[in-house]
Formats: structure tokens, C-alpha cells, sequence
């Protein structure tokens, strides 16, 4: 073979059959998989100005919106939106309420508050809490109870559901009712059941850090 | 390394003329062509002596004209039933026409008229075929195996060159004859160029080859020798080449030769010793006596300066070069094996020089593609910093504002939509109070069902719808007509709707004082002496308001 063909050609011939294997070996083992590297890493660099580019967008699109937004925060943060619910205060408070108001007698009952894990809260790091509030009134006239009920969805701190309302003349006002009032027995004339569910929002990490056992409900629709 | 062995790189070629007193070797380099030697058989050395004349020449391949006395031609007419037979057939009588000689070969005779018999020296001509009968015309040719030839291929194969092929040099110098007369008569302005042409030519080593063609395809071709022209003796040589042109000339009307085709002669050598010739031709014909270097310029080549100005075989061997592929090329198995091989490993090399450049191309492309994403990371990292930083600003920006973003934005959201929920009883009973007008309520009873916090996708959608109630309750003195009590609770029903259905509520009487219809139980004394109904046995009565769907939402 070698004889016919010549040394030189048979050189030559291994000598392109090995130009053409670095050029394929090359090829295949290092420049793909480097392109692809190059190519991902710019996909992936791409991607990330996009997403960074959309979130500094939608940040100075927020800071617009807080503008308008601020005021009714201010207003929300002020009417004690943010609380935690101590019973405490808010019997304090509703015993205020209730003297503005005139109220002969109001029995309190706080049920058992729950937290709602809501998704909305919860990338603010907040939890929305709900407690049943229960007030039994007893009362000389129905305007007291409604004021009564004006005061708590005004000055009670969170916001206010009220659930059930019963109010009942148990009296009607005459002379000997009057007589009796002025010789010092004041007895109610109207009766009422107020029953509400009081909302609030408080922060996770205070009310239920992890690790406790608070319950926590899911979003209620 | 030798890259004139790569064919497909470089276009030259070397030409060996074998004679019958040795080799002539010419080299073709593109359309210039250049004497290397001559090389005689009886040199000691011979086989050394080509083969360095070949390897110093840097030619790609080597092609082989035999230019010998001994060549062997015949016409045969073949008639060939199918295509699929041509080759079967041919080759069988091939073997019957020359069944000493291994190298032959056929072609084709196209012209309608094509002489009867081609003659090789002083071979007699045969006599023209029957045009009536079936047939094609082949020119059947054959050259003996010699140890000569033998001993050329062993040079060849002692180089680098590729074997080109193996052809007879009046059969592929045939279209030359062709070519000159056009060119000579265009030059002349002749308007009718003769159908016949004689060239003369005088070969190194002293052969005298006259080739004779009608239109373009060999009719008789002859070598005898001569001697060389000498100055001085000028009329000696044109008188040697004259005799022997008679001879040829003799031989013509055998060949179908008439007066009235028109005879081209054309007299190849140096034109001091060819003119004279022009005095001694007595049959009509068109003289052209032309060095073969003008010659060569005619027909598109160029003979080197150095090659001899009479002698004629640089021409043929310049111009069979230039062929891509001999017009009758000779095979033997001292050929195959040389040229076999070596044609397979140019194939190769050719399939792995376009493998490389394939490969080149696909990796040029890539390599392009990985320069262009290389660039465009660079921006885009670039571009990545600068956002990193605006947004490391904007972060600062809201920092600095001492607020969070995400707790405002949560408080608000889940503030609003309590507040959609959110049923003002107050502002209800408001327009209750307007409308009670003298009556009085003796109850009131509110409910409203469903949670207050709903989940929601959007803070715009409408919120789930709660039951919500209200219900009113009324007494009325035992000795009042129920009728118009009836009516009473009515009047107020009316108003209450006026004013709430705009607001999505809707009021009924659910419990008159007393139903009065058919479906009512009614119990009561009449007469002059039935007791009236006491006062203190009152009447009640009840409104119900509800909160209805297909409304504005509840006014707050």
C-alpha cells in the first residue's frame, strides 16, 4: 500500500483524517458545550435583568401608588388597625364607649380569637385576627344603643363586622315609668344583643412566631 | 511534503510521450506548457532519471501518450440491440479484433461519414461499409503491453503523481487537427473550411507523425522516420517530408478522399524549413506552414520559450493535457493497480478535505454565534449592574421613607375588602325611622350571615354574597280594626321599598296583624252583644327586610 500509494499521500491522508478529529473532537468537546454554557448564562443573565428591570419598575410604580396610599394607611394605622388584640384595652375602650354612649349596663364576651392565614398578609410578614365579640345592653332609650353601636365601628381600634343585632322595648315610657326613674330606680327600658366579629392585623412574627401552637386558619372565603 | 500530489489543489500535469527511441516529458501548468527531457530506453538509468524528472517537476499527475510506431487502429461496425448490451458487446469484440494486445479501447465514430478504415502505417485501407445497413461506427484501437511501458508506470509509481491515464496520441490530438483548421482558415477568412486535414509534425527522436482527420475524427495517422533539419540543407527535409506526404496522400482516396471536400495541410516546424514545402505539394489544397509555438498560441496554449521551435510533440503533448479526460483512454492492469488506489486516496482526500472544511464552516459558525453571545453577556451584565444599582437606589428611596411597602399595601387591601363586606345598619334604620311615621317598634332583629374576610384574586372582584336581615316587629292595640292595621303596615312596606330598593333591599309584611285572605284563620265576635276585643290583647306585626342580589350593593 505503501509503495503504491507513496509515503507522502498516506501522510498526508492521516494528516487531514487527524486536521479533521481535533476539528470534530474540538468541536463536539469543547467549543458546543462552552457555547451552550455562554448561551445559558446569557439566557439566564437575560432573564434577570428582565425580572429586576420588572421589579424596579413595579417599585417606582408603587412608590407612585404609595403617594395616594399613604394617607389611608395614616388613617388605617391610626384607627388601630394594627393590634394584637389584648382584651385588656379593648374592654377599656368599649367601657369608655358605653359611658359616651349612656348606657345603663353592657356585659362583654370576647370568644376565642383565630388567626387567618391570609396570602396577602402574609408577604407583608402579617397575620389577619378575628374574634367574636358578644355585648349584652341594657338601656333607657334605643338611640343610646344606636350611638353605642356608632362608637365602636368609629373608635374601636380594627374594623368591625357586626354579625346580629337584637334590640327589644322591654318598657314603654309612661308616667309611672317616669315616676319611677325620678324616685331613683332607674330600670331599663331596651334591651339589646350585640354580637361582632373584630379585625385586626398584627405581625406573624409576634403573634404566632414559629414554632407555636396558635392556630391558624386559612384564608375564609 | 509534496502538495502538487494533491490533484484538486494543483492543475499541473506532466505528459510522457513515449517514442521508439524513449520517453519526451512535457509539464502542463495551467494552459503553459514546458519541456522537461527526453529520456532514452537504452539509458542505464531510465527508471531513476524520469522519476526525478516527474518528482522534481511538482506535477499532480502524470498522463501518458504513446507515440510509438506500433498502434494499432480498426473500424468496426457494431450493432448494438440495447444500451444495456453497449458495453458487453463491445468488449467482446474488442477481444476478437485484438486478442494479443491487453490495452484497447473503442469510441464512438459520430460523424455521418467517417472513413471506412483507420490506417497505422502502411496497413492497407479497407473498403467503406454498406450505409444502408444497421450499425454504428466505432474506431477500435490497441497498443501493445511492452516492457517499454512497463517500465514508465514503474516510474510513476515511484512517485507522488496520480496516474492520469494512458492514451495514443494521434487519437487524442485528433480535435487539435480540428481546432488549427478553424483557426487557420478563420485567420485566412476562408469561407468554406476544407472537411479534410493533414498535419505534419516532426517529434523529438526524428519521428515524422502525420495525422489525417475528416472533421474532427481520426481517418489515418502515420510515423516514419526522418532526419532532422539541418541549416543549410534546408530543401533536404522539406524534400524527406514531401516523399512522405505523397505516401499519405496516396492513401486519402481510399479513404473516401475526394478533391472537392477540400484538403487542409498544415506543416508544423520551424517555418525556414516548412515554406519550402508549399512549392512541392501538387494536389489542390490549403498550405499552412506555422511554428508549433504560433500554433499553440492559436489553439489557446503556450509552449515555453525553451522548447525547440520546430519540434511538434510539446503541442499534442500540451494539448491532450488540457483534456479533463483522454477521448480514448487505454486500461491495463499495470494502470489499475497505480491508478486505482491512488484515484481512491484523492477521493479520500478530497471527501476528508471537505470534511474539514465542513467542519471548519460548523465551527466558524458556532465559534461566531459563541463571539456574538460572549458580547452580548458582557452588555447584559452590564445592563444587570446598572438595574442592580437603580434598584438598590429605589430600595434606599423607600427605606429612607421609613415604611414598608408590602404592609401597606396587604392593610389596605384586606381593609377593603372587610369593608365590602362591611353592612351599616345604622344608616338602615335611618330610613326606617323616616318612614315609621306614629308606629312604633316594639323589636328589632338584624342578622347577617358569612364571613366578612373573603379571599380574593383581585381587590376589584365583587365579594361572595352574605344573607343579611332585618326584621321589624310591631304591636298594635287589641281594639283596632286589623284592617287598618293592615293597611298601616302596607303604607310603610311601600315607603321602605321606595326608599331601599334602590339600595338592593327589599321589605314585606311577613306577619300582618291579621290575615284577612282565604289561607288566614280569623276568630271574632260580632253581634250586639259581643264584648269588644280588649286592649290589652294587642297585635303584632312584622316587617322583613332583606338584602336582595340583583341591585346596587347596600349604601354604606
Amino acid at each position: 500500500m505503501v509503495r503504491v500509494l507513496g509515503s507522502n499521500r498516506l501522510l498526508f491522508i492521516v494528516a487531514l483524517a487527524l486536521a479533521l478529529g481535533c476539528i470534530v473532537s474540538g468541536y463536539y468537546y469543547w467549543l458546543v458545550p462552552f457555547s451552550e454554557k455562554i448561551s445559558n448564562d446569557l439566557q439566564t443573565t437575560k432573564a434577570a435583568v428582565d425580572d429586576k428591570y420588572q421589579q424596579v419598575a413595579r417599585m417606582k410604580e408603587e412608590y407612585v401608588l404609595l403617594q395616594s396610599q399613604l394617607r389611608s394607611f395614616k388613617e388605617l394605622e391610626a384607627k388601630g388597625f394594627f393590634n394584637d388584640q389584648d382584651r385588656s384595652p379593648a374592654i377599656d375602650k368599649l367601657d369608655k364607649l358605653s359611658g359616651y354612649a349612656g348606657l345603663l349596663k353592657a356585659s362583654l364576651k370576647f370568644g376565642r380569637g383565630q388567626m387567618i392565614n391570609d396570602p396577602v398578609a402574609e408577604q407583608a410578614g402579617q397575620v389577619v385576627l378575628k374574634s367574636p365579640v358578644t355585648i349584652s345592653i341594657s338601656s333607657i332609650d334605643d338611640v343610646d344603643i344606636y350611638s353605642f353601636i356608632k362608637f365602636i365601628e368609629e373608635k374601636f381600634p380594627g374594623s368591625i363586622d357586626v354579625t346580629y343585632l337584637n334590640l327589644k322595648r322591654t318598657e314603654i315610657f309612661n308616667p309611672a315609668i317616669l315616676r319611677k326613674i325620678g324616685s331613683g330606680d332607674i330600670s331599663a327600658l331596651v334591651n339589646a344583643e350585640l354580637q361582632f366579629d373584630w379585625f385586626t392585623m398584627a405581625s406573624k412574627d409576634i403573634v404566632a412566631p414559629a414554632g407555636s401552637d396558635h392556630d391558624i386558619a386559612n384564608g375564609v372565603k | 511534503m509534496n502538495f502538487a500530489s494533491i490533484p484538486f489543489l494543483s492543475p499541473n500535469r506532466v505528459i510522457i510521450i513515449m517514442m521508439d527511441d524513449g520517453v519526451c516529458v512535457h509539464k502542463l501548468s495551467g494552459s503553459d506548457e514546458i519541456f522537461l527531457g527526453t529520456v532514452p530506453w537504452r539509458r542505464t538509468d531510465f527508471e531513476e532519471a524520469l522519476s526525478k524528472i516527474i518528482s522534481d517537476s511538482g506535477a499532480a499527475s502524470v498522463l501518458i501518450l504513446n507515440d510509438a510506431v506500433e498502434q494499432h487502429y480498426r473500424k468496426e461496425k457494431i450493432v448494438i440491440p440495447t444500451s444495456f448490451d453497449r458495453a458487453n458487446i463491445i468488449k467482446r469484440r474488442l477481444n476478437v479484433a485484438f486478442p494479443s494486445y491487453p490495452m484497447r479501447a473503442a469510441i464512438e465514430l459520430k460523424g455521418p461519414k467517417a472513413p471506412s478504415k483507420v490506417q497505422n502505417n502502411n496497413e492497407s485501407a479497407g473498403k467503406s461499409e454498406d450505409k444502408e445497413e444497421k450499425g454504428n461506427f466505432f474506431l477500435f484501437a490497441a497498443a501493445p503491453s511492452t516492457e517499454t511501458f512497463s517500465r514508465v508506470v514503474r516510474c510513476v509509481a515511484k512517485t507522488d503523481c496520480n496516474l492520469a491515464g494512458y492514451g495514443l496520441l494521434p487519437v487524442e490530438s485528433a480535435g487539435l487537427l480540428k481546432s488549427l483548421s478553424e483557426g487557420l482558415a478563420k485567420k485566412a477568412k476562408v469561407s468554406a473550411p476544407a472537411a479534410w486535414t493533414i498535419l505534419v509534425g516532426q517529434h523529438r527522436g526524428g519521428g515524422l507523425r502525420q495525422i489525417v482527420v475528416r472533421g474532427s475524427e481520426l481517418a489515418l495517422t502515420r510515423v516514419t522516420p526522418i532526419d532532422e533539419p539541418k541549416a543549410g540543407h534546408e530543401d533536404v527535409w522539406a524534400a524527406d517530408v514531401s516523399s512522405e506526404l505523397q505516401a499519405t496522400l496516396s492513401y486519402l482516396s481510399r479513404f473516401g478522399y475526394s478533391p472537392d471536400d477540400g484538403l487542409n495541410i498544415i506543416v508544423l516546424g520551424d517555418t525556414t524549413y516548412a515554406e519550402i514545402l508549399n512549392g512541392m505539394i501538387a494536389v489542390p489544397s490549403n498550405f499552412h506552414a506555422i511554428s508549433p509555438y504560433d500554433a499553440a498560441k492559436l489553439v489557446g496554449i503556450k509552449l515555453s520559450f525553451s522548447d525547440d521551435s520546430h519540434f511538434s510533440d510539446g503541442l499534442h503533448a500540451a494539448w491532450a493535457g488540457k483534456k479533463f479526460s483522454l477521448s480514448l483512454p487505454l486500461l491495463s492492469r499495470e494502470i489499475s493497480e497505480i491508478a486505482g488506489p491512488r484515484k481512491i486516496a484523492s477521493v479520500v482526500m478530497v471527501l476528508l478535505t471537505f470534511g474539514i472544511g465542513g467542519a471548519l464552516f460548523g465551527t466558524s459558525s458556532v465559534a461566531q454565534k459563541l463571539f456574538e453571545d460572549s458580547q452580548n453577556l458582557d452588555v447584559a451584565k452590564a445592563n444587570l449592574a446598572e438595574i442592580e444599582r437603580i434598584s438598590q437606589e429605589e430600595i434606599k428611596r423607600k427605606e429612607e421613607m421609613g415604611i414598608d411597602i408590602s404592609l401597606i399595601k396587604s392593610s389596605l387591601e384586606i381593609s377593603e375588602r372587610i369593608e365590602k363586606q362591611h353592612e351599616n345598619i345604622l344608616s338602615l334604620l335611618k330610613e326606617v325611622g323616616r318612614n315609621l311615621g306614629h308606629l312604633r317598634l316594639d323589636e328589632f332583629n338584624f342578622k347577617n350571615e358569612g364571613d366578612a374576610m373573603w379571599s380574593s384574586p383581585s381587590p376589584s372582584e365583587k365579594p361572595p354574597s352574605r344573607k343579611t336581615e332585618y326584621k321589624l316587629m310591631f304591636s298594635f292595640a287589641g281594639n283596632i280594626n286589623p284592617k287598618d292595621g293592615n293597611k298601616e303596615m302596607d303604607v310603610l312596606v311601600r315607603g321602605l321599598n321606595e326608599k331601599l330598593q334602590p339600595l338592593s333591599y327589599q321589605a314585606e309584611v311577613s306577619v300582618p296583624l291579621q290575615n284577612l285572605t282565604f289561607s288566614g284563620e280569623v276568630d271574632r265576635e260580632v253581634g250586639v252583644t259581643a264584648a269588644q276585643r280588649e286592649l290589652s290583647k294587642r297585635y303584632n306585626s312584622e316587617v322583613l327586610i332583606k338584602k336582595v342580589e340583583d341591585g346596587k350593593s347596600s349604601g354604606k
